[in-house]
């Protein structure tokens, strides 16, 4: 199976190529409705496809109020 | 993803309205859902003047952006609550600063440490409170001197939709009927205190995140320390969850609250009587002159914070 590399919050993580943000945000075991993905330092939807080499930011939305 | 208006890009899918959108219709979505709150809540008008809280948060600092980009008259006031850890005051302070500076707004700072030699942490651990009950009678009694300071018409603060949310889904789990009459996004001026509005309530904390990252709004990323492991924090884990399963709970839960708020207005026998009991006539402050029912005629802020003003009362009495 192909693999690309790519940093989730600075960190690098291996993942199969044509995967997306949902798929990662899946394998972090993450609640959408909680997280923004912003890659390479734009805004994306869920259906992105990840490229070799991209660094993705998991920004957290929720607060403490 | 395409967005739905223009077939551009988009940058964000928002599965409670079955849209996704680009930058520029999203940040037009997210104007428009915030003057249709202040429209249907009957929030303020054109020539009201506003001043917003600003904590150097997402929240506060897109509804800033937002009101000025509506054409709101706009004033800001930031409340220093001297937390050190991780220098979250300091830099929560820098950030506010500087959007105010940006969007041209005037921005008051009312410091705890410059004006009390302390911040909350101090206090509390010398007052053995704790640093969150503390924060809020603080806070509450600084949004007042802001107004009255700005002379402003009415105050607003960055609660969206999740934090009205999620305090309706706490105060519903405890019966609190007393809150329950009271989580409407609108608080009228009363006692000479001023109107206090929420203008984000149609908006989820995502929609709103999303909007400052799209806006380029630099605003702190990291949690007041003292909210980790919050009871809060677990009432929004449930309703995301919820919400995931089923987009726009959120929105009907608090929506259908709101339009219902009624039943919860009506007082018990047992409600009635407590009121009267409880309830004397708002004087102002020995020491600060602003409005207080204490029968001592000292507010809570003046109790806590000024100690030896106090004490300089209560020896002339």
């Amino acid at each position: 199976m192909k693999v690309i590399t790519v940093k989730i919050n600075g960190e690098e993580r291996q993942m199969p190529a044509k995967g997306t943000i949902r798929t990662l945000a899946v394998d972090l075991g993450l609640n959408p409705e909680t997280v923004l993905f912003v890659v390479n330092g734009m805004l994306q939807t869920e259906d992105y496809r990840l490229q070799d080499g991209d660094e993705v930011e998991v920004v957290s939305v929720v607060s403490g109020g | 993803m395409k967005c739905r208006i223009c077939g551009k890009p988009a940058v964000i899918k928002l599965r409670a309205h079955n849209i996704a959108l680009c930058p520029e219709h999203f940040v037009e979505f997210v104007q428009k859902q915030t003057a249709k709150a202040i429209k249907h809540y009957k929030m303020f008008e054109k020539d009201d003047h506003i001043a917003v809280a600003v904590s150097g948060g997402k929240d506060s600092l897109a509804l800033l952006d937002i009101l000025t980009e509506l054409g709101y008259k706009v004033s800001a006031f930031y409340i220093d609550l001297g937390i050190k850890h991780m220098d979250y005051s300091k830099t929560s302070k820098e950030k506010a600063q500087a959007f105010c500076e940006k969007k041209g707004v005037k921005c008051l700072v009312y410091s705890l440490p410059e004006m009390f030699g302390m911040g909350i942490d101090e206090a509390a651990r010398k007052s053995r409170r704790t640093p969150c009950s503390l924060c809020g009678m603080t806070k509450r009694y600084l949004m007042n001197v802001a107004a009255r300071d700005l002379e402003a018409d009415v105050i607003a603060t960055g609660h969206n939709l999740d934090d009205q949310a999620a305090a309706l889904f706490a105060n519903l789990m405890r019966w609190d009927v007393s809150y329950l009459a009271k989580g409407y996004p609108v608080l009228p001026a009363e006692h000479g205190f001023p109107k206090k509005v929420k203008p984000l309530v149609f908006l989820t904390e995502r929609e709103i995140a999303a909007y400052a990252i799209v806006r380029g709004i630099d605003y702190v990323r990291y949690e007041c320390p003292h909210s980790e492991g919050a009871r809060f924090l677990v009432y929004k884990e449930h309703l995301n969850a919820i919400e995931n399963m089923s987009p726009g709970t959120k929105r009907r839960f608090y929506q259908g609250y709101t339009e219902n708020i009624w039943r919860f207005q009506i007082e018990s026998p047992d409600q009635c009587e407590k009121k009267d009991e409880e309830e004397s006539p708002m004087k102002p402050c020995k020491i600060c002159g602003m409005p207080t029912a204490a029968e001592d005629g000292i507010c809570s802020f003046c109790r806590f914070w000024r100690p030896d003003e106090v004490k300089k009362i209560k020896g002339q009495e």
